[in-house]
């Protein structure tokens, strides 16, 4: 807390203009999770956290870094959801896996 | 791929989703894929049963929808705004609204906390369960 304080303080007594927040993430994370793929969400909203946190902070540098990091996890979870779809699709286009499809519909 | 191409992809994609769940119910047709996950484990995610509630919610029933899942219906207020706000970004060159809500650190573990919850309890025996499961 008190490194925070100083941190702020010596911006303060500069006139740094501190950067806005980079992307956290957060509502594609939740997308993720709900429509496709549990952890690569779950480790998205994570990540928001962080991005959030370490901004809060004043660790800019940080907080990008982990922007970037929540960005790669949110992209790798909706890639692996479309393949997830266009697996499917070839699948029933291919096979006739019809019963795995009509087997439940969750 | 620029940002605009991304946009207009995104949008063309929602329209084109939204369509397709309005016109064909998943829990009818039978030509919706099942989840993977619950296809081979039997458990339900914080993800089950979002295509029948997108169906629901696109006709206008939410009740039914939030009984499928119910932080899709939760969250369903902050995605809107969150793409309105970056479709007007991307068109207008500012912001439309600052949802700080998206960048508030309590919130954001509030919401992992919630999902991992809602994880737990749909797949219980408990009333709540019952009321959670899709």
């Amino acid at each position: 807390m008190i490194a925070i304080y100083f941190k702020k303080n010596f911006m303060d007594s500069q006139n740094l203009i501190p950067p806005s927040q980079p992307k956290n993430w957060l509502v594609e994370s939740i997308l993720v999770t709900i429509l496709c793929c549990l952890p690569f969400g779950i480790v998205g909203i994570i990540n928001a956290a962080q991005v959030s946190t370490k901004y809060a902070s004043g660790d800019y540098a940080g907080a990008e870094r982990a922007s970037q990091e929540a960005g790669k996890w949110t992209k790798i979870g909706f890639w692996i959801g479309i393949a997830v779809v266009v697996l499917y699709v070839l699948a029933v286009f291919f096979f006739g896996a019809t019963a795995f499809w009509m087997s439940s519909r969750y | 791929m620029s940002a605009g191409f991304r946009v207009i992809i995104t949008t063309a994609l929602l329209f084109g989703v939204a369509l397709l769940y309005w016109w064909y119910d998943p829990a009818a047709s039978g030509r919706f894929p099942s989840c993977p996950f619950h296809h081979f484990t039997g458990l339900f995610c914080p993800g089950c049963g979002s295509q029948r509630a997108l169906h629901s919610l696109l006709h206008g029933h939410i009740l039914k929808a939030a009984d499928y899942n119910l932080v899709l219906v939760l969250y369903l207020p902050l995605i809107l705004i969150y793409y309105a706000d970056q479709l007007f970004r991307f068109l207008m060159h500012r912001k439309l609204v600052n949802i700080g809500l998206v960048n508030n650190v309590a919130f954001i573990y509030l919401t992992l906390f919630l999902f991992i919850i809602f994880a737990v309890v749909r797949n219980t025996d408990s009333a709540a369960g019952i009321f959670l499961a899709p």
